[in-house]
């Protein structure tokens, strides 16, 4: 019987899962997203998410099974693999609804 | 005419009588008069030299001032100063001639009376010598016209005259006036008619029992006796005739009325009634109304006076039942146009030159005149068949000269007395193009020089042919005729000589007309006529020529004012900074034509998706020249029903010839298409001139450059507006904000979307991460951890 180590940790923070129908493309030159962001996000009485040219609507649900970020630490001489709970995940944004595409005048900029 | 004017003349005679007697004692008068007259000029003159005083005198004066501004003062007459009453009571005595002119005149009325008195005298006597002549041949020659002497009086006489082609004529009038004398009057005489000529005209009889054509025109060349043939078968039909002279009468009201007099109302005084028959002599003088008058009087259905009588309207709705018989010189005339539809035309010929002079020759038989057959021909031929001009002519000679005409005589006269003598536009280019049928063998046309053709035309022929244009005057048109035909005449000219020539000539005219009208120098107008004797040498031909009326001038001029507008329009439209450099020539000469290779490039009939980047090109160059030219397409309906769209303003029409391939233009497809583009072009330069004059007051540091050249040939097509004329418009609108958008200009490196100032826009730069929906399933995959994996 392998017992996992579980452990809290000590300055876990609340995440929320961002749930969306569809996926995010990015140009192809870029090797890597980090720093770019992604999109805007603003609540109001829901969530609304603009990424790229599209906006989101959603809302947010609970989810119902929490889900919990773990990190693993792997076994060395001393100690076995142990998990540490980073965060619980209890609730999610869901954008389910189809996105609406955002136009303005293209011709104003030039 | 003779038993009346001995009646008339004793009456004057005797009047002249008493004024002799009055005559004899106003001589006496006279003497005492003259006496008087020269005892009171001098008490006068010396009355006259005390009545001016150079001091106020103290009796009433009157002031006047001489010249010299020197002060009379002329004294009052006094009104026993009887010697300066004008002599009233002697009449005109007193005149600058001797004798007055009332006295002249009287001496002069009382000689003229002598001779009449003589001549009656003689004539009578006369008469009863050769009564049984057929004709009344008087040897005092001023009594009367030949022409009224000569004149047929009867039908008899009309029978037995000048041709049987007029014959014909006079039977087809003749049973159209026998068929209203029949109606009328019931008469044997139509009947009988009606047997004696058979016509070839089919006499339909109407409701009224009317012929069908109820007006009969008779047309012909001045002088062939229309008039006279008239009058001689309306009173040989039995008819009172009424010659109405439609050039005197040309207010429609007028008119009127006396249609209606002469067709309605009968001879009362007269015992035996004959109905009337109206003669409208010269008709092609009346003015139009009254010719409408006319036909709608003669179109009238009874059926209509018979409504209109129980609308109580009778006077102005009443059926024609007389005969209606216009004669006019020239049938043509625009007003006679419905007259023409309803009338029984009747063409008076040309009377045969020979038959003339044969009667002619009779006629000065008759009269005992010295003459040949020759001189008669020549006569003839001089006034043109002209039998009133002919007989004028010969009644002159005589009565001036001796009892003989001679041919020297008449070639002498340059012009013979010729009434209403104009020619058609038509007869004088047959003149002057055709052979004449009597002249066929004088010439030759088969020399190979045109030129020397001239010898072979006589000199008399070409005085005449100068004397004929020179008549009609308005050489204009003549010789646009000729310019537009001579080239489809047969002519006979294998080195093109004819044709070069025939151009020198019009080209002098050209020069000559420009330098009358613009110089006012008129004495170029007598050259004028030698061009249609040029062409008569060179052109002239033995078949018959087709004219029509010249047109192309009239349409080269409409056209050349269309183009015109055409231009002006479109170089009012263009940019002013391109304007500058154009005007009209330069447009019409060096940039058109090549312009309108640029508007119509060679597109495939597909889809716009699918053209290559050169054709894409070419719209986009199309419509930049479209918009800076500010050339647009309007839909236009063709003649044959099709829809099109033409170029506005239609500058095409200007650069291509008529006949070369313009009809290699764009498909209507196409041309809708680029329709579309210009017009968002259009609206996206509109826009743009806008935004720029937003941002003269708001400086923002934007980005100008622009966008990459999409690589996806849907989004081509937006056309993005090039670069180079918006920065253009920028320089030349104003000076600050050319200052304030130069060091922008310059520096043209793109600049990463998120370094400028991503914050306040965010929106519109290009986002890198994009979103892609996914619509009806999702992409999440569920796979199952085995806890060995964890470890």
């Amino acid at each position: 019987m392998v017992q996992i180590l579980i452990e809290q940790a000590e300055n876990s923070t609340e995440l929320i899962l961002i749930e969306l129908q569809g996926a995010l493309d990015y140009a192809a030159e870029k090797q890597s997203l980090s720093g770019e962001r992604v999109g805007f996000l603003f609540f109001t009485q829901n969530a609304i998410c603009v990424i790229g040219q599209h906006v989101l609507d959603g809302k947010m649900v609970e989810l119902d099974k929490p889900l919990l970020v773990m990190r693993k630490r792997q076994a060395d001489g001393t100690n076995n693999t142990s998990y540490q709970v980073e965060c619980v995940i209890k609730r999610k944004l869901l954008f389910h609804k189809r996105s609406k595409s955002i136009v303005h005048y293209s011709s104003k900029k030039m | 005419m003779f038993e009346t004017t001995p009646n008339g003349s004793s009456i004057q005679i005797i009047d002249c009588k008493k004024r002799l007697f009055d005559e004899d004692d106003s001589i006496d008068k006279e003497k005492d008069n003259v006496e008087n007259q020269r005892r009171n000029s001098i008490k006068k003159q010396k009355i006259i030299a005390s009545r001016y005083h150079r001091q106020i005198p103290n009796r009433p004066f009157v002031v006047l001032t001489s010249h010299q501004n020197q002060r009379y003062y002329l004294l009052e007459r006094e009104e026993d100063d009887d010697c300066f009453k004008l002599s009233l009571n002697d009449g005109n005595k007193r005149s600058l001639l001797k004798v007055s002119v009332e006295d002249m005149i009287e001496t002069n009325v009382r000689q003229e009376l002598e001779e009449l008195t003589k001549s009656i005298d003689k004539s009578t006597a006369d008469a009863e010598n050769e009564d049984d002549s057929t004709l009344p041949i008087v040897d005092q020659y001023t009594d009367e016209l030949w022409v009224e002497k000569f004149a047929p009086r009867a039908f008899c006489d009309l029978l037995s005259d000048i041709n049987g082609l007029i014959f014909g004529n006079i039977a087809r009038h003749e049973q159209i006036a026998s068929n209203e004398a029949h109606k009328d009057r019931t008469h044997s005489i139509a009947t009988v008619n009606k047997k004696v000529y058979p016509s070839d005209i089919q006499f339909e009889l109407d409701a009224c029992k009317r012929p069908l054509q109820k007006v009969a025109l008779l047309c012909g060349s001045p002088g062939a006796g229309k008039t006279t043939l008239a009058h001689v078968v309306a009173r040989h039909a039995g008819y009172n005739v009424i010659e109405m002279n439609a050039s005197d009468d040309r207010s429609v009201e007028l008119f009127r009325t006396r249609l209606e007099t002469a067709t309605q109302m009968r001879e009362v005084l007269s015992k035996d009634y004959k109905p009337n028959c109206l003669l409208i002599d010269e008709i092609d003088g009346a003015p139009a109304p009254s010719i409408q008058l006319l036909v709608d009087l003669i179109s009238r259905m009874p059926a209509d006076s018979q409504q209109a009588s129980s609308k109580t309207k009778k006077n102005n709705s009443f059926v024609l039942l007389r005969p209606v018989i216009c004669i006019c010189n020239d049938l043509y005339v625009p007003a006679l146009k419905p007259l023409r539809q309803i009338a029984l035309i009747l063409n008076f010929p040309r009377i045969e030159p020979n038959v003339l002079a044969k009667r002619l020759l009779t006629i000065s038989e008759q009269l005992n005149i010295q003459t040949d057959m020759i001189t008669m021909n020549s006569l003839c031929a001089k006034a043109t068949c002209d039998i009133r001009s002919c007989l004028h002519f010969m009644q002159f000679v005589v009565t001036h000269r001796n009892r003989a005409i001679t041919k020297k005589m008449i070639e002498s006269t340059v012009v013979l007395g010729v009434k209403d003598a104009q020619k058609s536009l038509f007869e004088i280019w047959t003149e002057i193009l055709q052979v004449p049928q009597s002249k066929k063998t004088q010439l030759t046309l088969q020399l190979d020089d045109p030129l020397k053709r001239s010898g072979k035309v006589t000199l008399a022929r070409r005085l005449e042919l100068i004397d004929l244009v020179s008549s009609i005057g308005s050489y204009d048109r003549i010789y646009d005729g000729l310019f537009e035909h001579y080239l489809t005449l047969h002519f006979h000219d294998p080195k093109l000589t004819s044709i070069d020539y025939a151009n020198q000539w019009l080209l002098f005219y050209d020069v000559m007309n420009k330098e009358m009208y613009t110089q006012q120098n008129y004495s170029f107008l007598r050259y004028a006529p030698y061009v249609a004797l040029v062409f008569n040498l060179l052109f002239v031909t033995h078949r018959p020529i087709q004219m029509r009326y010249p047109q192309k001038q009239l349409d080269m001029q409409n056209k050349l004012r269309t183009n015109t507008a055409a231009i002006e329009t479109m170089l009012n439209d263009i940019v002013p900074n391109i304007r500058q450099y154009l005007n009209k020539d330069i447009l019409v000469l060096d940039i058109l034509p090549y312009m309108l290779e640029i508007l119509q490039p060679r597109l495939r009939q597909t889809n716009i998706a699918l053209f290559t980047n050169k054709e894409l090109r070419d719209i986009q160059t199309l419509i930049d020249v479209m918009v800076t030219f500010s050339l647009s397409y309007i839909q236009q309906r063709t003649a044959t029903g099709e829809n099109a769209l033409v170029l506005e303003p239609p500058i095409d029409a200007v650069a291509y010839f008529s006949g070369s391939n313009d009809k290699r233009g764009l498909s209507f497809g196409t041309r809708q298409m680029i329709f579309k583009e210009l017009l968002k072009e259009r609206v996206k330069r509109n826009i743009r001139l806008k935004s720029d004059k937003q941002e003269m007051f708001v400086p923002v540091n934007r980005q100008v450059t622009p966008t990459p050249k999409p690589k996806h040939p849907s989004e081509l097509i937006k056309l993005q507006p090039k670069a180079i004329p918006q920065n253009e418009t920028i320089v030349a609108r104003d000076f600050f904000a050319k200052f304030k958008l130069g060091p922008k200009n310059s520096q043209m490196t793109p600049k990463l979307p998120d370094q400028i100032d991503s914050a306040s826009k965010p929106i519109e730069r290009q986002a890198l991460i994009s979103f892609a929906y996914n619509e009806g399933f999702s992409d999440a995959v569920r796979c199952r951890i085995k806890i060995q994996d964890l470890l």
